[in-house]
């Protein structure tokens, strides 16, 4: 194999993960700070694109639009997290229940609203030649972002007050209540970041994935299945499990059909988590 | 005139107990199904006659299903405006099936057996067709399934109105290899329509001394299309057969023009506009892709400017894809040929559509082929602009389902139950 064609094939499989990567972020937030299962994740992630298909139509370029959506989503999440999430805490089955209401209505919103078919976005950028390969400049990008906002997550859950308060607030409720912290604003305070998190991946995803209402769907479950792998970390947990995953599903696809990338992925899975059973990042030394 | 069958829920007469256990738990399923009950055995009024569709309204695949039922709904004013069917009304009652399989078989079953509809209409994908037609086999009803489809249907109780791969292959292929290349790598979803038409792909191309380069399966699901973009540029196609369903699958043509692919080989497809994705697919990745089917919003004949101005006052400007006009061109059909029945009897209709009707539709003449239950249509050749829309760069008039015809004959074996799958 050439060095070009390698180089694209270890490209493209980086690509992938960082698709997914971008997309179970926002969940793996939810997940890991505050054990709610966000089964409306996927309806954020369209929300976001939709956001950023409605700035970008208003003339924003189109990184404004993605921070218009994470703003958006975000402030999205501390109204649903008030109104809905808040009386549910400590009851999982409610909470996922809550939130499975919350995407169907989502997605019908989407329907009404935006109708089955809009013009999308166009990716902004045009290509890179690699030998005599081309590889989609955003796809790059993509990448690099990818890497940004893991290490942001992971910054922000184990450097900055707010996080470690966030986290201290879900592990021992009443000493961190004792010592003078609001439960209630830092729970919202991590639900709207969650949130802004899968709306930013909404926007960031739209120029390469149409945005339709089901949009937000195909992408939950490659989501799930790298936030469930992943454990308990939900920065560097859901950055190693993407990247098997994602490299696995890219690789097999490659060589073989995209068909048996997908059973690749999923066989993948199903063997991990016989091993670990709670997750890969159980024990890690990392701190989020 | 309603027809009647013993053992339906609800039949005739009958005092037996276990016939009202049937009726009163009918009547609790549908109470908990959160039925109106103004909305139950609205089938039976006198007089009017009732057409039953499934259509996926909401879901995934309801890119297609909504055009759809308000393509049924105009075709069903139309026809009442012509004076119904038999000097009676048409009355449409229609399902939402969620884009979900069992939905399918659960709405054809009441339409049949509750409703007593005397024709069913429906289903988008060929995954949902296949759930509907055994229970229209069982309950001996008669299904238009009107989309384009992987073709070989051959089932006395369907008519197959839309064009199939084959026929719109017939008229695509050879003009690529005279003007785009000889070199070919399909993409196609992981199902029957897809893996079908791949196979004809290799067939035709392989008569005209072309190749297939290789083949990629994506499962519906399935929207990142990075390693099938990698593959393209390591075996380097001249055309790409490009088929992708559904709204997860559509990113393909948004991909492949962002990784500049779009100068270095041509994308051609046979449903490429059939759910609207020119109005989703960026300018820069719709721009030239070519399409082929039996339909297209820029049809420039008086007709057609007719229908679509039409269309536009009622439901809004759009364009209107070629699986909503060919349902409005298969309840057109079925009303023709319950009028040159002169009855609703199910065997009476049948004989007179597979005797051969034909409607002059807006844009062009389809003709029903009575003895495979295929159509002959016009077919056109588009080319996406860069305002989400088509130019019409040919026009091939009277193309043949020549397989169905060559495969399925009714009249030589009236019992002929197959779905025919080309082999090479």
């Amino acid at each position: 194999m050439q060095l070009d064609h390698l180089a694209v094939v270890v490209l493209t499989a980086l690509s992938t993960v960082s698709i997914v990567v971008i997309a179970a972020l926002g969940l793996a937030v939810l997940m890991g700070v505050m054990g709610v299962v966000n089964l409306a994740h996927g309806e954020f992630l369209t929300a976001g694109a939709y956001v950023a298909l409605v700035a970008t139509r208003l003339g924003l370029p189109l990184p404004l639009a993605v921070v218009a959506a994470a703003v958006a989503l975000g402030l999205w999440g501390f109204l649903v997290e008030r109104v809905i999430m808040r009386p549910l805490y400590g009851r999982m089955f409610d909470t996922m229940l809550a939130t499975w209401g919350l995407s169907l209505a989502m997605y019908q919103l989407a329907v009404v609203i935006f109708g089955p078919a809009t013009v999308g976005i166009a990716a902004p950028m045009g290509s890179v030649a690699i030998g005599s390969f081309r590889f989609s400049q955003y796809n790059l990008i993509l990448i690099a972002i990818a890497i940004a906002l893991v290490a942001l997550v992971y910054f922000i859950f184990s450097r900055t007050r707010f996080g470690i308060v966030a986290q201290a607030t879900v592990q021992m409720p009443e000493m961190a209540a004792a010592l003078g912290v609001d439960a209630r604003h830092v729970n919202m305070l991590t639900f709207g970041l969650g949130s802004a998190l899968a709306g930013a991946a909404g926007a960031l995803l739209a120029p390469i994935y149409s945005a339709t209402p089901a949009m937000g769907q195909t992408l939950m479950a490659p989501s799930f299945l790298a936030v469930v792998l992943a454990g308990p970390l939900a920065a560097t947990g859901t950055a190693v499990s993407s990247l098997l995953l994602g490299s696995t599903s890219s690789v097999i696809s490659y060589w073989t059909t995209t068909a048996l990338g997908q059973l690749g992925m999923l066989l993948v899975a199903v063997l991990i988590l016989r091993i670990y059973r709670r997750g890969i990042s159980v024990g890690w030394r990392f701190k989020f | 005139m309603t027809r009647r069958r013993s053992g339906a829920v609800g039949a005739a007469g009958g005092g037996s107990s276990r016939r009202r256990f049937l009726q009163r738990a009918g009547a609790v399923a549908l109470a908990a199904a959160g039925v109106p009950a103004f909305l139950t055995g609205r089938g039976r009024a006198q007089g009017d006659v009732v057409v039953g569709a499934v259509h996926d309204l909401t879901g995934p695949q309801n890119i297609y299903g909504i055009q759809q039922s308000k393509a049924a709904r105009l075709a069903i004013d139309h026809i009442n405006a012509a004076g119904g069917v038999l000097g009676r009304t048409v009355r449409y009652l229609e399902y939402d099936s969620q884009s979900r399989l069992e939905a399918f078989v659960q709405h054809t079953t009441t339409l049949l057996l509750r409703d007593r509809v005397t024709m069913v209409t429906g289903a988008l994908t060929s995954a949902a067709r296949e759930a509907m037609r055994p229970v229209v086999a069982r309950y001996r009803g008669l299904y238009f399934y009107n989309p384009m489809s992987e073709g070989g249907v051959c089932d006395r109780n369907t008519f197959m109105t839309g064009s199939t791969t084959s026929q719109q292959l017939s008229v695509l292929i050879p003009w690529v290899m005279e003007n785009l290349g000889d070199t070919f790598y399909v993409v196609a979803p992981d199902y029957n329509f897809g893996t079908i038409t791949a196979t004809w792909v290799e067939k035709y191309v392989g008569e005209l001394g072309g190749r297939v380069l290789g083949k990629d399966f994506i499962p519906l699901s399935e929207s990142n299309f990075g390693p099938t973009i990698a593959k393209l540029q390591s075996l380097q196609p001249r055309v790409v057969v490009a088929l992708p369903v559904g709204d997860a699958q559509t990113g393909f043509y948004a991909q492949f023009a962002a990784a500049g692919l779009k100068d270095r080989m041509a994308i051609v497809s046979t449903n490429y506009g059939t759910g609207n994705q020119q109005l989703i697919v960026p300018p820069d990745a719709g721009e030239g892709i070519v399409a082929v089917a039996t339909y297209f919003t820029e049809i420039d004949s008086p007709g057609n400017r007719a229908f679509v101005q039409e269309w536009a006052q009622r439901y809004g400007e759009e364009p209107i894809t070629s699986d909503a006009a060919n349902t409005y061109v298969g309840l057109r059909l079925w009303a023709l040929g319950v009028n040159k029945a002169g009855s609703l009897d199910r065997q009476a209709v049948l004989e007179a559509l597979e005797d051969g009707v034909e409607f002059e539709a807006p844009w062009s003449r389809v003709r029903l082929h009575g003895p495979s239950h295929h159509a002959i249509h016009t077919m056109y050749l588009a080319r996406g602009n860069r305002n989400h829309g088509f130019d019409i760069i040919g026009t091939f008039p009277d193309v043949e389902p020549v397989y169905e015809m060559t495969v399925c004959d009714f009249e030589a074996d009236p019992n002929l139950n197959r779905h025919f799958i080309p082999e090479i």
